[in-house]
């Protein structure tokens, strides 16, 4: 399989321009509710007392990353809207598919920029999180906290798979049946629960998300055979 | 081979018939337009083209690859014009530029900024926010600078001032007849057309109604403007001619036909007239001619 | 790879229907049965229960007689104590002995357990109380310990161990022959509570120990229990009577008290408890200690003396969720039914209820039917889509779903 370097710059040069700006805000954004977070802790922590703090976390359920909650999803939807909402304007995705690459290659490279975009926010804010919470508290305060979180960071991925296919779909009647399985879908990844309490349904989660991150490919396909 | 050649073409969207069994060829080095009134089933043509449409039955071969199945080799030397001058507009001139540059192997960007150059435009400016026009001029220079051997062009003479209209045609029959290029282009614009096609492809709703070299269509198809003596009289039917155009005492009649061979219909059928002329045609009257004003 | 990916779009629809659908069915439809609460009274020597219905609330006997709201609590005089009181109904005496409100009340404990308290994430941290500080409220301590490889204080204020307490600890625990890991830690976590007495420990042999701080110094003491017996659950109580320190949830063994001081270990006289399957509600006065364990058809209920000895017995089943009407409705239309979260556990998983029976072939067959009007009537080819049907004959409407959501139109 043969890689043409200069073509896939070209390429992810292009997805570049389109989600520079919405990744960059959304990274910022992140980084400002952490900031958020860890000045709460600290306030907090000052105001009740450590103790009693540790005392909610461990015995009432009390997350301090809640915050957090629908950023991955929203980052998703907005970097999946970045990349696909401009290729479908004026059916502008007819142009990436008559760029010389295969048209599934050129789809999947595109999704692959996307997705690794997305991840790098992630493991930006999950770093974060971790250096937060391993100043404040124990491993088994934060371990069950990042349990608690990993889904909505899964359900982020999930969203922009789902975004995607969402989008390149050709007939509006259809755009509108998948967001309702993608709502069933991504509303698995959010249930609301205790802390830790996700944890049997983590593996499942993972492979449901990788599975979904293909996807988009049958939306791609309906719009080159002309589906109207 | 031929660059392109679709055989036993049909397609119906639904139960709506666009054609059947359309035939066409183009030869390399040749320009073909096929031309047709809005809804005739150019822009269905097009889309099998270039494999976004999936045809009934036929297909559509592209230097012999099937066009629902290009090979990324086979892509590279095609060049292809959306209709509306579509483009990724969230580009500025400098990014689009860069990214096509990366894109094909053959990239030469001398014509493109040349065109670039007689562009108003400050160089941070997204083609979006540009004119019909001069989007049109960032499509054609990016068209050129790609080298290609085939160029496939929707309608790209619509929303363009005649100015703008003349610089695309003369940059493209420049282009093509300099390096061997084949142009194969739709319009439901004939202004100007026969200074930029060899060859014609006349579609109706449902048919095609003519297909040759433009030169030998406009030699071959007359129109003739018959005065009748009686305005109120009933004009015959006829097999001779292939359109009728009447208005009270003038009649337009369009043929294949000869003077003498219409004089002679005239007589058969004592129709009295008051004088018989051949008019001269441009294509634009031609088209009109062969389709009707509705 | 297009077929695929629809494919897992297939699923992904299968998924959010099967657990859509099957939640809007139960919203509308789901009766809930009216399940009886049972007491046991000294006066009558009769159980008298409290039955839910249509027309309001049934107060009946184990023989059918029905009684008013005074009859029922003249019948439950420690539980309704102070009512009779003030209403100059209590008796003087029962039994023989001398009804003392202080002694009613301190002899009074209610306890309920759900699977949920057992199947939900366990704390990993427990703050550990000065037993014996001479005061008369308890103080939250400053630090909080696990028990890993050895048993460590974290001081909640700087996050870091307190190595000199961690190892007197350790010790303690080595010195009573304690396996590292803990696999079990339970206790009572709040200031909230007449005293403290620590917490109850299971090691990874799967013996237990009370472990306990006095005046700062470790308390360990190992407790002598059968072998072998799996304890699965460990639920402490603050008794006013000060009869037991909790109570012992244990695979195949059974429920037991644990004695105050003796650590004496008594079985409740509860046969066929399983602590993932049924509720258990305790209901204890100074007289008898009722038990009633529930499960989806079936109640039981046994009250004993203070000598734990049974006295009564109470049975009664009703038809299960899949028996009655909006159960047998359910199970005739959906095959299956995905849960992502149940009142049985705190977790959050993929719950998988098949139906029982096959009466819902029939509308998967329907909808077979249905599918293949639909192929043909776009001109389809039956043979393409056999692996559709297959879905929509397995998946029923979930299935269908999925396949008409994304459609099947590939270009070979």
């Amino acid at each position: 399989m043969q890689i043409d370097y200069t073509m896939w710059k070209a390429i992810i040069y292009k997805e570049w321009i389109k989600i520079r700006w919405t990744a960059a805000i959304f990274l910022g954004l992140g980084i400002l509710v952490l900031i958020n977070i860890l000045l709460r802790i600290r306030h907090d922590i000052l105001f009740v007392d450590a103790t009693n703090y540790w005392y909610n976390v461990l015995f009432r359920g009390y997350n301090y990353a809640s915050m957090l909650k629908f950023l991955p999803f929203l980052a998703g939807l907005g970097i999946s809207a970045a990349q696909y909402f401009p290729e479908t304007v004026n059916r502008r995705i007819k142009l990436t598919f008559h760029l010389p690459v295969k048209e599934s290659r050129v789809l999947m490279g595109m999704h692959l920029f996307g997705t690794g975009s997305l991840l790098l926010i992630y493991a930006v804010w999950l770093i974060l999180f971790v250096i937060i919470s391993a100043i404040y508290f124990p491993p088994e305060i934060m371990q069950s906290t990042l349990i608690t979180i990993i889904p909505w960071f899964m359900g982020g991925l999930a969203t922009y798979f789902m975004a995607a296919l969402i989008l390149l779909e050709p007939v509006w009647l259809f755009r509108v049946l998948y967001a309702l399985v993608a709502y069933g879908f991504i509303t698995m990844f959010y249930q609301r629960a205790g802390l830790a309490a996700y944890l049997p349904a983590l593996p499942e989660l993972a492979v449901l998300t990788v599975l979904s991150s293909i996807v988009v490919l049958f939306s791609g396909y309906r719009f080159r055979k002309g589906e109207m | 081979m031929y660059a392109i050649e679709c055989k036993n073409l049909t397609h119906y969207y639904g139960k709506k018939l666009v054609y059947e069994n359309l035939n066409f060829t183009v030869e390399e080095g040749k320009i073909l337009g096929l031309l047709g009134k809005n809804g005739a089933g150019k822009s269905t043509t097009i889309n099998i083209l270039n494999g976004f449409l999936h045809p009934t039955a036929g297909e559509c071969l592209i230097y012999g690859e099937n066009s629902q199945h290009l090979t990324p080799a086979t892509k590279e030397r095609i060049g292809f014009l959306i209709e509306g001058h579509i483009q990724y507009s969230f580009m500025n001139i400098h990014q689009i530029e860069k990214f096509y540059s990366g894109i094909y192997s053959r990239w030469n960007s001398e014509p493109y900024w040349e065109l670039m150059s007689k562009l108003k435009v400050t160089p941070r400016q997204k083609i979006s926010s540009m004119s019909c026009g001069q989007r049109s001029q960032v499509a054609l220079g990016l068209i050129l600078a790609q080298d290609p051997d085939l160029l496939i062009l929707d309608d790209f003479s619509m929303g363009l001032d005649p100015g703008y209209r003349r610089l695309f045609i003369d940059y493209l029959r420049d282009y093509a007849k300099t390096n061997q290029k084949t142009i194969f282009l739709t319009s439901h614009i004939i202004q100007d057309m026969e200074r930029l096609i060899d060859d014609v492809l006349i579609m109706d709703y449902n048919r095609i109604l003519t297909q040759q070299p433009v030169n030998e269509f406009m030699k071959r198809f007359k129109q003739f403007v018959i005065r009748l003596k009686n305005p109120n009289a009933d004009f015959p039917k006829n097999s001779l001619s292939l359109n009728i155009e009447r208005t009270k005492d003038r009649v337009e009649f369009y043929t294949y036909g000869t003077l003498e061979e219409l004089k002679q219909f005239l007589s058969e059928h004592a129709v009295e007239y008051v004088s018989v002329e051949q008019q001269p045609l441009t294509l634009e009257d031609a088209f009109i001619g062969l389709t009707g004003k509705y | 790879m297009v077929k695929i990916s629809r494919y897992i779009l297939v699923f992904i629809g299968i998924l959010a229907a099967s657990v859509a659908l099957p939640e809007l069915y139960w919203t509308i439809f789901e009766q809930v049965p009216g399940t009886p609460n049972v007491y046991y009274s000294c006066t009558l020597n009769d159980f008298i229960m409290l039955r839910p219905g249509d027309n309001g609330v049934t107060r009946q006997d184990t023989k059918g007689n029905t009684y008013t709201l005074d009859e029922f609590e003249q019948h439950l005089p420690m539980m309704f104590f102070r009512q009779l009181m003030t209403d100059g109904t209590m008796p003087d005496s029962i039994h023989g002995v001398e009804m003392d409100p202080t002694a009613i009340n301190k002899a009074r404990s209610y306890f309920r357990y759900t699977t949920k308290d057992m199947l939900s994430p366990r704390p990993k941290l427990w703050p550990m109380f000065e037993s014996e500080s001479g005061r008369v409220n308890l103080a939250m301590p400053d630090d909080y310990f696990r028990i890993t490889r050895k048993m460590e204080f974290i001081d909640a204020a700087t996050n870091e161990v307190n190595r000199g307490k961690s190892e007197k600890f350790t010790r303690a625990l080595e010195e009573q022959d304690f396996l590292f890991p803990a696999r079990l830690i339970a206790g009572i976590p709040t200031t909230r509570k007449s005293c403290d007495e620590g917490y109850f420990v299971k090691d990874s042999r799967g013996d237990l120990f009370h472990v306990k701080m006095i005046k700062g110094e470790p308390y360990v003491a190992r407790i002598d229990i059968p072998d072998p017996m799996d304890i699965l659950h460990i639920e402490c109580v603050d008794l006013r009577s000060k009869e037991y320190y909790c109570y012992l949830f244990t695979r195949h063994s059974g429920v037991f008290v644990v004695m105050e001081g003796v650590y004496h270990l008594q079985r409740i006289p509860l046969e066929g408890f399983n602590p993932f399957e049924h509720e258990l509600k305790i209901n204890c006065d100074m007289f008898n200690k009722t038990f009633a364990m529930e499960g989806e058809d079936f109640l039981k209920v046994v009250a004993v003396d203070d000598m734990y000895e049974v006295v009564d017995t109470y049975e009664e089943t009703w038809d299960g969720i899949f028996k009655r009407p909006d159960g047998k409705m359910f199970a005739s239309i959906f095959p299956f039914e995905l849960e992502l979260r149940i009142a049985k556990t705190g977790y959050v998983d993929f719950y998988f209820t098949r139906s029982p029976g096959f009466a819902w072939l029939i509308v998967n067959l329907i909808f077979v039917g249905l599918a293949v009007w639909l192929i043909l009537r776009r001109r389809g080819n039956l043979m393409k889509n056999i692996p559709d049907l297959l879905i929509v004959l397995v998946t029923g409407v979930f299935g269908f779903i999925g396949t008409q959501i994304f459609p099947n139109k590939f270009y070979d």
